[in-house]
């Protein structure tokens, strides 16, 4: 349960779900953390954490907040881009607004933290994207989401080629069906519309049967940013209990 | 402390793995074609050792059941033996091709097949198979290797898909250019090896050709508690040099 020792990660998207989870689990294997999102993350319960507020959209916000951190003595030599949001809808139901809002956040956001911490990564680093099933894969109501998803495994790619001279490593995790606050949500509002439980299609189609929980996802990330995976780069790892076997 | 079974590994990324099982503490059974090699890295590193050829039709079984005597059961099954034969098309033999087939495929699907009663009774079992880059991509000569490397991706997937169930993950690794002497005949091949070796280099992002520390890395994820909701999937470890 050492594998981060000396290290420091910032996480977006860290309030709740798989980004939470990550920066539990990174701190459990002894690494600074820094959770950031777009309310105060709960830190009470974590070793040395530091919250912070982010709007990932806001290039300027972002620098400033590196800066502040820099301040502080914190350099981030692990960087999870993980804020996300989804909003699904029929391709003909979809607003253009709300489809420019999940591009916005989940790829445009995931950009300018990942660039902001390459930048100021002088000794080498990690960079560790949340993509998604729906980055390799589409499906029935994700046209937006599977758009920013796709989008954030190829400039995975991309940056894994520019950022490799410089010791950094950039790579993706692909969660297949986790259950997250997110999908509670989801399935109560379809349970309160009288509609089936999303639950039982999914299910079927998953080898070992179940949903994955953040917490067995948040192993991938610190198995990323740790010395095991010094030649991984350019990869999404998908974890999915099977699912895309299926 | 987990039981673990490594097919092929008496040098290289088996080789490799073996050391760091053994220095987390796990118990490691040894299966592979080199007797010397193999009895004395087990002796080294107090790994068990038995002699064996995957491209014989009775040692997967043989192995299992001597892994089995050494070791009362399987948590890892690490399945990384493989040969790579070059030649150009017109000078592959019916028995050149049988042997790819024979040792790179058949010889893990057996495997499998024989540990998976002892691999149900693991509370996290998982089987990692040996693919490579090569599954991704081609090369000139190497029919066999890339043939047999694709096909493994297909076995992970139907395996993992049946041995779900069982609570047994089935996973690939897939290495790039790592420089061990398994490359040999590949170098062999190129008309300008030396200069082949540093044009690949400068390829890679990361400038440079993967060291077996670097895969047991992979493999020691893969068998560990983090990964147990990854599998049916395949983990590249490249250096990049697959994702340009």
């Amino acid at each position: 349960m050492d594998l981060l020792n000396g290290k420091t990660a910032l996480i977006t998207g860290a309030a709740r779900g798989i980004g939470r989870a990550v920066a539990v689990a990174m701190a459990q294997h002894g690494a600074r953390v820094i959770l950031a999102d777009v309310t105060q993350p709960e830190v009470d319960d974590i070793a040395g954490a530091v919250p912070i507020i982010l709007d990932v959209t806001d290039e300027d916000a972002t620098e400033r907040a590196y800066d502040a951190l820099a301040a502080k003595g914190l350099t981030p030599d692990v960087v999870v881009p993980n804020a996300g949001i989804l909003h699904l809808a029929s391709t003909l139901d979809m607003p253009t607004d709300k489809f420019a809002a999940v591009l916005d956040v989940n790829l445009t956001g995931a950009f300018l933290t990942a660039r902001a911490g390459a930048k100021r990564m002088t000794a080498g680093g990690r960079i560790i994207f949340t993509a998604s099933l729906f980055a390799i894969r589409g499906g029935a109501g994700n046209v937006a989401y599977s758009a920013s998803k796709f989008g954030v495994a190829g400039m995975m790619e991309s940056m894994a080629a520019d950022l490799a001279p410089a010791g950094i490593a950039v790579n993706a995790v692909g969660p297949g069906q986790i259950m997250t606050e997110m999908i509670e949500k989801l399935v109560a509002t379809r349970l309160a519309d009288g509609l089936p439980d999303p639950r039982e299609r999914l299910l079927a189609r998953i080898p070992m049967g179940r949903m994955g929980t953040p917490q067995e996802l948040a192993g991938t990330y610190v198995w990323l940013a740790s010395d095991l995976a010094s030649y991984v780069t350019g990869q999404t790892i998908i974890v999915d209990g099977g699912w895309q076997v299926g | 402390m987990k039981k673990v079974l490594i097919a092929g590994g008496a040098s290289g990324i088996g080789r490799a793995s073996l050391e760091n099982f053994r220095s987390q503490g796990d118990a490691v059974f040894l299966a592979d074609i080199d007797m010397p090699a193999g009895a004395a890295l087990a002796k080294a590193t107090g790994a068990h050792f038995l002699q064996a050829d995957l491209g014989c039709a009775e040692d997967p079984a043989r192995v299992v059941a001597g892994c089995l005597e050494a070791l009362g059961g399987i948590d890892t099954l690490f399945v990384n033996a493989a040969v790579l034969a070059s030649a150009p098309l017109r000078d592959w033999t019916h028995e050149m091709w049988e042997r790819s087939l024979s040792v790179n495929l058949s010889g893990p699907f057996f495997l499998v097949q024989a540990a998976a009663e002892a691999l149900r009774r693991s509370d996290n079992a998982s089987v990692i198979l040996t693919a490579s880059t090569g599954a991704l991509r081609g090369h000139a000569q190497m029919h066999g290797y890339h043939a047999t490397k694709t096909g493994l991706i297909g076995l992970v997937r139907s395996l993992a898909d049946e041995l779900a169930p069982d609570g047994i993950r089935v996973n690939a690794v897939l290495p790039g250019f790592i420089d061990t002497p398994f490359n040999a005949p590949f170098w062999a091949a190129q008309a300008n090896p030396a200069e082949a070796e540093r044009a690949l280099a400068a390829s890679i992002p990361m400038r440079r050709q993967g060291q077996p520390h670097d895969v047991a890395g992979v493999v020691a994820f893969l068998a560990s508690d983090a990964s147990r909701y990854v599998t049916g999937t395949q983990i590249v470890v490249d250096g990049g040099y697959s994702a340009v």
